[in-house]
């Protein structure tokens, strides 16, 4: 009977552990919700949550990042039925599907929530035009592939063969960016761009996965990684098989291996959108608005490219967590 | 009926009727832990008795309570399928397929992919009553082969359907009148009602429990163990593709990485709500009640301004709970005599 005791003590203490503190620090705060479809397994999104949650603390509002595991993007839409449920003061989301995602949006709207997009604006013909309209916090995905392209550029042969590693295809951002890689090399070098979906859990079988496409390719010059896990799988590769110098390396996004690839020469530069950032300034974004109705601004996150030259600049944000 | 070893029942004529319905009663750990849920949830976020909130806990619990069900009874009948979470993101996948991308009816995609389910469910109970391998194991190997499958029919990418259609409404695009509740509620509580009669009233529920109990015994006296076995196989898988299904008419667009975690919740699902992982006992009004309870934590604590990465933990916690409630209150109930474990 002692342990059915302490088992109710511990079950009202975990509802109360994890949410008493929320609850107490939210009377007559400002509340809001930032909802993406992953969460910190990911350590891009880990470091959007981080973003969100300094915001908060910053700026003195309840600031709660609202993500499935990833990327379940029927569960996204599931956490954004619940985030409109709570009434809060203003959602951001990552608008990863037109279809999942645009009801609850919908509904939002008309219960007088703003309503923000953040790091993917994934709209389609069909996409109501309140959604088209609303701010966007992020990157412009299409143009940042032409972006990675032209830092590309200077190293590569007309007519070569580039391969564009994309870690998720559910996330449409990604396929987005492939094609603006596509489009891009295609027009400035007659280039074939083949897209490898590498979706591996770990890095071992990612590096098979790469192995297995570099061997079957081997006039492959250059690799295009869309995240850090695969852009460090890239390196790993050009290292093992001591390609340095033949095989270019490009991608997206920022972490510890990734900046120690760069200035280490193997990798050529990543594009940085601040995942940060996009997790702050949708905070941002949605406090003006609030408090002081202020239009909520479109902001351009992914503007740097991390070569081995500005690598150093970078360190002190990456070794602050807050690189992504 | 055919005895089981896990059976548990109120001993008559003692003067104890209420108690000793109490104390048998299988749900109690699952509604304990939702009465403490809900009680805590209303108490830290007023939305959480709100339309809005009662629309988005019902979605989950349809998610979490229809594959649920199927897993309840597979494992009153003495097997696992983790395979259910491939079924659920690649039978929508294959509906989607074949009626956006192929041009099909959507009934005849519908009834295509529903039959697909039919026949991984049909080779899960084959291989395992055949191959002599424990079921886990064998739909383990499934759930990975489908899983790639899944992946590779379209090479990653979700499909989308854009667009009225009346089936859709009907799976769970539509809500009920102007409220924010899916008519895909209805599917839960009908497919509860259905195998809740069909294990209480029928003789097939008396063999489903016979065959999870004492299979040996069971066959022994007559009940064709192998059969009822392969239906609760199918039917587990049936109820997984329609799950991934009623979410692709409820937000449109079907993905191959969807459900991931779906086999062990559709697991936690049956024994919170007071199911054995060795068969032979469980209950479908608990398996209904577990998802609810699901559905009220994954919005509480999205309600109460906590991030959702703590709902695995909270999952955790609450299976111990109600586990360990169960089984404290039939040994207790057992000491005081109210009750007999047969």
């Amino acid at each position: 009977m002692r342990l059915k005791g302490l088992l109710a003590a511990a079950a009202i203490a975990l509802v109360g552990a994890t949410t008493a503190p929320d609850v107490a620090s939210a009377q007559g705060k400002l509340k809001f919700y930032v909802n993406f479809i992953g969460g910190p397994e990911i350590q891009f999104f880990a470091v959007v949550k981080r973003g969100v949650e300094e915001a908060g603390k910053d700026l003195g509002v309840e600031a709660i990042y609202s993500a499935p595991k990833c990327c379940d993007i029927n569960l996204q839409a599931q956490l954004l039925k619940s985030d409109v449920a709570a009434n809060p003061n203003g959602i951001a989301v990552e608008f990863n599907d037109p279809k999942a995602l645009s009801k609850p949006i919908v509904d939002a709207l008309d219960a007088k929530i703003p309503v923000i997009l953040v790091n993917t604006q994934n709209f389609a013909d069909e996409t109501d035009p309140r959604i088209k309209a609303l701010a966007y916090v992020g990157q412009d995905e299409f143009h940042s592939g032409a972006k990675v392209g032209a830092g590309l550029l200077p190293s590569l042969k007309k007519g070569t063969r580039v391969v564009c590693q994309n870690p998720g295809p559910a996330q449409i951002v990604q396929t987005v960016r492939c094609d603006g890689l596509k489009k891009f090399l295609e027009e400035k070098l007659s280039a074939s761009v083949d897209t490898l979906v590498n979706t591996a859990s770990t890095p071992a079988q990612g590096l098979a996965v790469l192995d297995g496409y570099m061997r079957s390719h081997p006039d492959t010059t250059a690799i295009v990684s869309l995240n850090p896990e695969t852009g460090t799988i890239a390196c790993q590769w050009v290292e093992k098989n001591d390609k340095q110098g033949k095989v270019f390396l490009g991608g997206y996004d920022i972490s510890p291996a990734v900046l120690d690839c760069i200035k280490r020469g193997i990798t050529s530069f990543t594009l940085v959108q601040q995942a940060y950032a996009q997790g702050y300034l949708s905070v941002v974004n949605l406090y003006l608005k609030s408090k002081y109705g202020m239009t909520p601004s479109n902001i351009d996150t992914g503007t740097l490219l991390v070569t081995k030259e500005n690598a150093a600049e970078f360190q002190p944000v990456v070794d602050s967590g807050r690189g992504g | 009926m055919v005895a089981n070893s896990e059976e548990i029942r109120p001993v008559r004529g003692r003067g104890f009727g209420l108690l000793a319905w109490l104390f048998a009663v299988q749900e109690l750990g699952v509604l304990v832990a939702g009465v403490i849920i809900a009680a805590g949830f209303s108490y830290l976020s007023p939305q959480f008795f709100t339309e809005a909130s009662a629309g988005s806990i019902l979605a989950s619990a349809v998610q979490f309570g229809v594959v649920g069900l199927g897993v309840t009874v597979l494992m009153i009948a003495g097997e696992f399928d983790i395979s259910v979470a491939s079924v659920y993101s690649l039978c929508p996948l294959v509906m989607a397929s074949l009626w956006i991308n192929h041009g099909f009816h959507v009934i005849v995609a519908l009834g295509l992919a529903l039959l697909l389910a039919i026949a991984v469910g049909l080779a899960n109970g084959l291989a395992t009553l055949f191959l002599g391998i424990p079921s886990f194991i064998i739909t383990l190997a499934t759930a990975l082969f489908w899983a790639g499958v899944s992946l590779n029919l379209t090479g990653g990418y979700p499909i989308s359907f854009f667009g009225k259609s009346a089936v859709m409404n009907w799976l769970g695009a539509a809500d009920f009148g102007r409220s924010q509740i899916s008519v895909s509620v209805l599917w839960l509580v009908g497919i509860a009602i259905i195998l809740s009669v069909v294990l209480r009233m029928t003789a097939t529920g008396n063999w489903i429990f016979a065959s999870g109990g004492d299979g040996r015994a069971a066959r022994a006296m007559g009940v064709p163990v192998g059969g009822v076995k392969l239906a609760c196989f199918m039917l587990s898988s049936l109820l997984a593709a329609f799950t991934g299904i009623i979410q692709f008419g409820s937000f449109g667009s079907a993905t191959p990485t969807q459900g991931s975690d779906l086999a062990l919740t559709a697991i936690v699902v049956a024994v919170v709500g007071g199911g054995s992982l060795l068969g032979g006992r469980g209950s479908i009004i608990g398996a209904l009640l577990a998802s609810v309870v699901l559905g009220m934590a994954y919005t509480g604590l999205v309600l109460s301004g906590v991030s959702t990465t703590w709902f695995q933990s909270f999952v955790g916690f609450l299976l111990l709970f109600a586990v360990i409630i169960n089984l404290r209150m039939a040994s207790v109930g057992a000491r005081l005599g109210v009750i007999r474990k047969s």
